[in-house]
């Protein structure tokens, strides 16, 4: 195909004597194509300051290729090399000049104050005017197929080169270390290195080709500049992996997007080298395959991503939704408190009142009204119990359950509770026994509790015994295991007992088992959920066991000693 | 985008239009440049430049004599960069301008080839 652009069939020959045709083609071709790509795609995705930048440095680095090649390809004609060779510095400052102000840009997300960008064009401005005059090249050199260049003119433009690397480090390292957010002084670096890069590639290898012209030093000195192009892909690199990671540019790029892009453009890069037919047909059928794999490789990774990126969302939303219920459930536990403190006031009114009426201080009753009046009691009484179990689950939630701690002999307290719940027991019909291990009556089972809290947990268990054994008996033990240092508590009985699947949940909150719900229609299912947080206060233990419903069931409390 | 990066680029956009149209212009459309080309020379009338070099000891040593042009492209015909013409010389009143070979004109890896009857 190149034999027909042949001008000059004396430039050609000699073109293939100094490099193989296919590289200079891979080396220019490949990082331009890539590169337009990539700031096209980016600009498509995000159009903002900082893609526009790259989109500029991208541009400008294809048409410094296209240049490049053209002046390599003096067989075109010395007129199209002599053009062409002519605007290669200028461009090559464009990027420099872009590559900085893009770097600005990415650290700082500003745009480039005013003062830096009228210094720069300052600076790329004497280029713009030689090269405008044709001053920056002197004649085409016939022999050797190349232009020749104006010493002083050209070596401009590696100065402002070398000036632009020196700001583009500056600027990272002062932003670096000026930066607090761990994540954005990784992405500086990261942009800076592949920048930084990028550019040092393009000039070490232009300034030594440079260098070797000037002193004659190899026969093929401008061999060496193409070494110089591969500083694109590096940043390229950098920068797509910018984007992956931090989505950088706004640009959500799956990884296997790129790493597709990047097979089919190294495949599409052999067609450069390849000579013959059937190394060109294996290498189609190649690109063919990458093609629809890489399609139905990325398709199935977006889908995965845009299921992951839901699953995100569902559970930040979810994450608000619970936030909200815990204020929601807050509120409640106040209105709940504030509500049952209202209610208490009444009710013990009324249970004050029944009392002294039963008890004859308001006069002589019948016995009709003394049963009605005692109803009033049994009820006024069980709804204030319940009214006190609300309030300390409110209390519990809202955190401000009060714990008042003390030395105490917890042989006393169970005593103190069989005495004020000795009427119940009699009425139960139950057989009922109290037993100490050690027995010694003297003995004394200090704990460090809060008196009233304790009690209340005492209280509720012997009479959920009661309330809940039809017949047959009740064993309240209390063993001292004075090596472990632990006190037992237990209260046994023949009653209903705790079917299997009941017994993991039943301390907690609102649970009753269905037979407990046959036996006694006042319970609220709050008394052992009440107990267990008590306990756990005290930094003891509650537990229950039985042999399954109808077989009775053992309620034990463990404490430590006190000191 | 805001406006101010807009209104430089489209300045710089204009500023490389304004070169590249200006040199596509001289070079391209003009040939308005020189040209320097070595061409065929006759040492038996010419001073002629020869490479310095031996055909014995190097296998790839051209010894043709050649004289040096330097012309502005839109004069040189195309033999001319094609290394082809078998004579050529600069006519008047052109830009051509013929070196031959002398003591000042010599570069490093060249030697003269002097017409017979001249020292």
């Amino acid at each position: 195909m190149l034999n027909s652009l042949v001008q000059i069939q004396y430039c050609y020959e000699y073109l293939l004597n100094q490099i193989p045709i296919g590289l200079l083609l891979y080396s220019h071709l490949v990082p331009a194509f890539v590169a337009l790509a990539f700031g096209a795609f980016v600009l498509y995705k995000a159009k903002n300051l900082l893609s526009f930048n790259l989109f500029v440095i991208c541009a400008a680095f294809a048409i410094w290729c296209f240049l490049d090649l053209a002046s390599w390809f003096s067989f075109l004609g010395s007129d199209v090399t002599m053009f062409t060779w002519s605007l290669v510095d200028l461009f090559g400052l464009v990027f420099f000049f872009f590559s900085y102000y893009f770097l600005y840009v990415f650290i700082t997300k500003k745009d480039l104050p005013l003062v830096h960008k009228i210094v720069g064009m300052v600076a790329v401005l004497p280029t713009v005017i030689w090269t405008f005059l044709g001053m920056n090249l002197t004649a085409f050199e016939g022999n050797y197929c190349e232009a020749l260049e104006n010493e002083f003119v050209t070596v401009y433009p590696y100065y402002i080169e070398a000036i632009f690397i020196v700001a583009v480090i500056s600027l990272v390292v002062y932003y670096y270390r000026k930066i607090t957010d761990r994540a954005h002084k990784r992405e500086v670096l990261l942009a800076g290195v592949g920048i930084g890069l990028f550019l040092l590639f393009f000039f070490s290898a232009t300034l030594s080709v440079n260098l070797l012209v000037n002193y004659a030093a190899v026969e093929y000195a401008y061999n060496f500049e193409i070494y110089g192009l591969f500083g694109m892909p590096v940043l390229l690199i950098f920068l797509a992996y910018l984007v992956v990671k931090y989505k950088a540019f706004n640009v959500k790029l799956v990884g296997a997007q790129a790493l597709v892009v990047a097979l089919v453009v190294l495949i599409g890069a052999q067609f450069i080298f390849i000579q013959n037919s059937a190394s060109r047909i294996l290498n189609i059928c190649t690109l063919i395959a990458a093609l629809i794999f890489g399609y139905f490789l990325v398709k199935n990774v977006k889908k995965e991503i845009e299921s992951r990126e839901k699953i995100e969302k569902l559970a930040g939303d979810l994450k608000k939704a619970n936030t909200r219920l815990l204020e929601l459930d807050k509120q409640k536990s106040e209105f709940v408190s504030f509500a049952t403190h209202q209610l208490r006031a009444p009710l013990t009114a009324m249970k004050g009142y029944a009392s002294l009426i039963m008890e004859g201080e308001m006069g002589s009753i019948t016995k009709e009204v003394r049963e009605s009046v005692g109803r009033i009691y049994d009820s006024s009484k069980t709804l204030a119990n319940i009214v006190d179990d609300y309030l300390n689950i409110s209390r519990i939630e809202l955190g401000t359950m009060k714990y008042s701690f003390e030395i105490l002999n917890l042989k006393d307290l169970i005593e103190n509770v069989i005495g004020e719940l000795k009427p119940n027991i009699d009425r139960s019909g139950l057989a009922f026994a109290l037993s100490t291990n050690p027995a010694d009556p003297k003995e004394r089972f200090m704990i460090h509790a809060d008196k009233d809290k304790l009690k209340q947990v005492i209280a509720n268990l012997i009479d959920n015994s009661i309330k809940y054994t039809p017949k047959g008996s009740l064993e309240v033990l209390l063993v001292k295991s004075a090596p472990d240092r632990r006190i037992v508590f237990s209260v046994k009985d023949t009653g209903v007992g705790i079917a299997p699947e009941v017994m993991p949940k039943l301390f907690q909150k609102f649970i009753r088992a269905e037979n407990a719900n046959k036996q006694n229609i006042y319970g609220t299912g709050l008394g052992l959920f009440v107990a267990k947080e008590i306990v756990v206060a005290h930094k003891g233990r509650i537990w229950a066991e039985s042999d399954g419903e109808g077989k009775g069931s053992t309620f034990y409390l463990e404490l430590e000693m006190a000191v | 985008m805001n406006k101010n990066p807009a209104n430089l680029l489209i300045l710089i956009i204009l500023v490389l239009l304004a070169v590249i149209v200006y040199r596509y212009d001289q070079y391209v459309l003009k040939k308005n440049f020189l040209l320097n080309i070595a061409t065929a020379c006759d040492p038996s009338f010419e001073s002629c430049f020869v490479v310095d070099c031996s055909p014995e000891e190097d296998e790839e040593c051209d010894q043709t004599p050649y004289k040096k042009i330097e012309i502005r492209a839109s004069e040189a015909p195309m033999c001319l960069q094609e290394h082809s013409c078998d004579t050529f010389e600069c006519e008047p009143g052109t830009s051509c301008v013929a070196s031959y070979c002398s003591d000042d004109a010599l570069e490093e890896g060249e030697i003269c080839s002097m017409p017979p009857n001249q020292p």
